[in-house]
């Protein structure tokens, strides 16, 4: 067996960069800066062609958003005025933004699975309210996911993306040297619908758009392309536009009913029927130049993303095409839209500081399409390294959030509402790693690694 | 006192390749480390009044470098699709001569198997052997103190030992490395 000398020597001269004299700096930064550089300048990119957007259908869309808020503001009207006493909407209070101390004995008292029902209803009751004249109405203990059951399968590929499909789940992941499409109907078991059909990987994002499913992907030869399938069986690959960057793969993709959206750094793919399709730079786009989009997702008839640049900013666009800032986070914060619920739009992300320190996991939450707060957990303080939010599910059941710290892992908090969170300190997540989560039915499914082999954990809920 | 253009050409000049060395070991692709050198460069001129000089001014860029990687690998998703994508690292940037081919072979065996290593074991080892920092930095830059950093680069390789073992590339016979320990 080799030494451990021996290893390191063996280590050294693998290295990928042994040259470092061969390595020519290209003096963009000193371009940029005898350019009187802002910090904002980059690369131009060549204007491609425009956008054609289905303005009759996002004018149908429009049209049906305005009736079914009329139908519910008059509903709304309908039934305050027959019912007095009792608020159904309770559980729409905005949730606080400042820490809510919880105690140990604190009881969730509401069966309200909404995550701000804990806290809403963790307000005292009115010292005036008259007496109950009649004995109160005997309620279940609200269901949690203490209700429920973590099944561990270690599946035969590592998946990089996960969606819930009318079809199932459908995954996009590698085993070995191929990258494959994978069908489940339950998590557990798992059929490989598209064996690597391509030279260079799938990935980029599984979403399912207008009726058919779309897995992106990079082919050695063809470059950037899109797999799409009506069936989830037949495939066919679609190009993407070519543009100016030889590098990158797509790296993520959302689908706001209309618009079928890729990205890629600062560069947005968009496509109405998912085989035509347009590419628009940073300056076509209206986002930064230099950008590096960092998560997009559709919610509530807009697409959201975020850019990591020195300053991370929150855009948002309700046609994929032109983009606006609506927050810039603090210079020790970066967010990323990860789920949005009842109208709020929650995002994960991390909090550093400015020198080497460690990044902590933090969250925010956008009510108004606006504002964005940031969520104090007290509960999601963990031992110092470097940490991030991983997931964020709401589930009938309350809210479970996975967050990544170095070197231990994924951790886990849980509870019926954001304030009544507690660690999920269950053996199955031992040595849990990288999760990933998506809801199906009323199961959970959070995907990652255990002590480095690919696994699914699925909660089953018990009633 | 320099002009501040002046401390940053000598900086940039300084420590250029060690930063786009940092990152063609981890990236493969080297239109991406340069890039993402250039990234590191442009936020050291935005911060330049508050960067140490001399060796803690390398340090404090690796330490951006670090978070600007850790952010372009932040997403599970991402780090496996680049991963495939960008293949393994040193792979197409380490295009070497007919006459490199024997030690290309034997360094993609390393590369195989440092990457069955976790991530944070992968780290510690680039860092100490091939970005060749002090284990202060390792450290520091690891959130850890440097006993901790000797103690997980010692446990790192010898993990790293038992991979290349389980390989079956290695015979150390026909290896012209330093010679094995007595026991």
């Amino acid at each position: 067996m080799l030494t451990d000398e021996q290893v390191i020597e063996l280590v050294r001269r693998a290295d990928p960069a042994p040259d470092q004299e061969r390595l020519e700096p290209r003096h963009d930064a000193l371009t940029l800066l005898a350019a009187g550089d802002d910090g904002r300048t980059g690369r131009i990119l060549t204007p491609r062609k425009t956008l054609k957007l289905p303005a009759g259908r996002r004018w149908l869309r429009s049209a049906a958003a305005f009736v079914a808020a009329l139908v519910l503001v008059l509903g709304a009207i309908g039934i305050v005025a027959l019912v007095s006493g009792d608020d159904p909407d309770a559980a729409d209070e905005p949730i606080a933004t400042t820490p809510v101390p919880v105690t140990a004995d604190a009881p969730a008292t509401t069966a309200a699975p909404e995550p701000e029902a804990a806290v809403t209803t963790a307000a005292p009751p009115e010292p005036s309210a008259p007496p109950a004249t009649t004995a109160p109405p005997t309620t279940e203990p609200p269901l949690t996911f203490a209700d429920g059951t973590w099944n561990l399968v270690e599946l035969g590929f590592r998946a990089s993306e996960v969606t819930s499909t009318r079809l199932g789940l459908m995954a996009v992941g590698r085993e070995a040297e191929r990258s494959g499409i994978y069908l489940s109907e339950t998590g557990e078991r798992w059929d490989l619908v598209l064996d690597g059909p391509i030279d260079g990987g799938l990935g980029g994002g599984v979403v399912e758009h207008a009726g058919a499913f779309y897995v992106f992907g990079t082919s050695d030869s063809a470059g950037r392309l899109v797999m799409r399938s009506e069936d989830g069986t037949t495939w066919t690959q679609v190009a993407l536009p070519t543009v100016s960057r030889d590098e990158g793969v797509v790296q993520g993709a959302a689908s706001d009913g209309d618009i079928l959206l890729a990205y890629m750094w600062d560069i947005v793919f968009l496509s109405a029927d998912g085989i035509e399709w347009v590419a628009l730079d940073a300056a076509q786009s209206g986002l930064l130049e230099n950008v590096s989009l960092e998560g997009v997702i559709a919610f509530d008839g807009h697409f959201y993303g975020t850019e990591y640049n020195d300053e991370r900013i929150l855009y948002a666009s309700d046609t994929g095409a032109d983009w606006q800032p609506v927050h810039t986070f603090a210079r020790d914060e970066f967010g990323w839209p990860s789920v949005g619920h009842d109208g709020v739009l929650y995002l994960g992300g991390f909090t550093f500081d400015q020198g080497l320190g460690p990044m902590e996991a933090a969250l925010w939450r956008m009510p108004d399409g606006e504002t964005v707060e940031r969520i104090d957990l007290a509960q999601a303080v963990f031992p110092p390294g470097e940490g991030w939010t991983e997931a964020i599910v709401l589930h009938d059941r309350g809210v479970l959030l996975s967050f990544h710290v170095e070197p231990t892992g994924s951790h886990l908090i849980a509870g019926p509402g954001m304030a009544t969170l507690e660690i999920v300190d269950d053996p199955v997540f031992e040595g849990a790693e990288g999760l990933n989560a998506v809801t199906f039915d009323d199961r959970i499914l959070l995907f990652g690694e255990k002590n480095g082999v690919p696994h699914a954990w699925i909660w089953t809920p018990v009633d | 006192m320099d002009a501040p253009e002046q401390r940053f050409t000598r900086l940039y000049d300084t420590h250029y390749r060690a930063i786009v060395s940092y990152f063609l070991r981890r990236v493969g692709s080297s239109s991406l480390a340069h890039d993402l050198a250039e990234d590191v460069f442009l936020v050291a001129w935005r911060k330049l009044d508050h960067l140490p000089s001399g060796d803690e001014g390398l340090y404090w860029l690796f330490g951006l470098a670090k978070k600007l990687l850790w952010n372009h690998n932040r997403k599970a998703a991402t780090r496996i699709r680049l991963g495939h994508r960008l293949r393994a690292p040193g792979e197409p940037a380490a295009q070497q001569p007919e006459d490199q081919v024997v030690r290309n072979d034997d360094a993609r065996a390393v590369i195989r198997a440092l990457g069955t290593l976790s991530d944070a074991d992968q780290e510690v080892i680039r860092l100490a052997y091939w970005d060749d920092l002090p284990h202060a930095v390792i450290g520091e830059l690891l959130g850890c103190s440097r006993s901790a950093a000797d103690v997980r680069l010692h446990r790192a390789i010898r993990r790293l030992r038992k991979a290349m073992a389980r390989s079956g590339h290695f015979q150390v016979e026909e290896l012209q490395l330093p010679a094995q320990k007595e026991t």
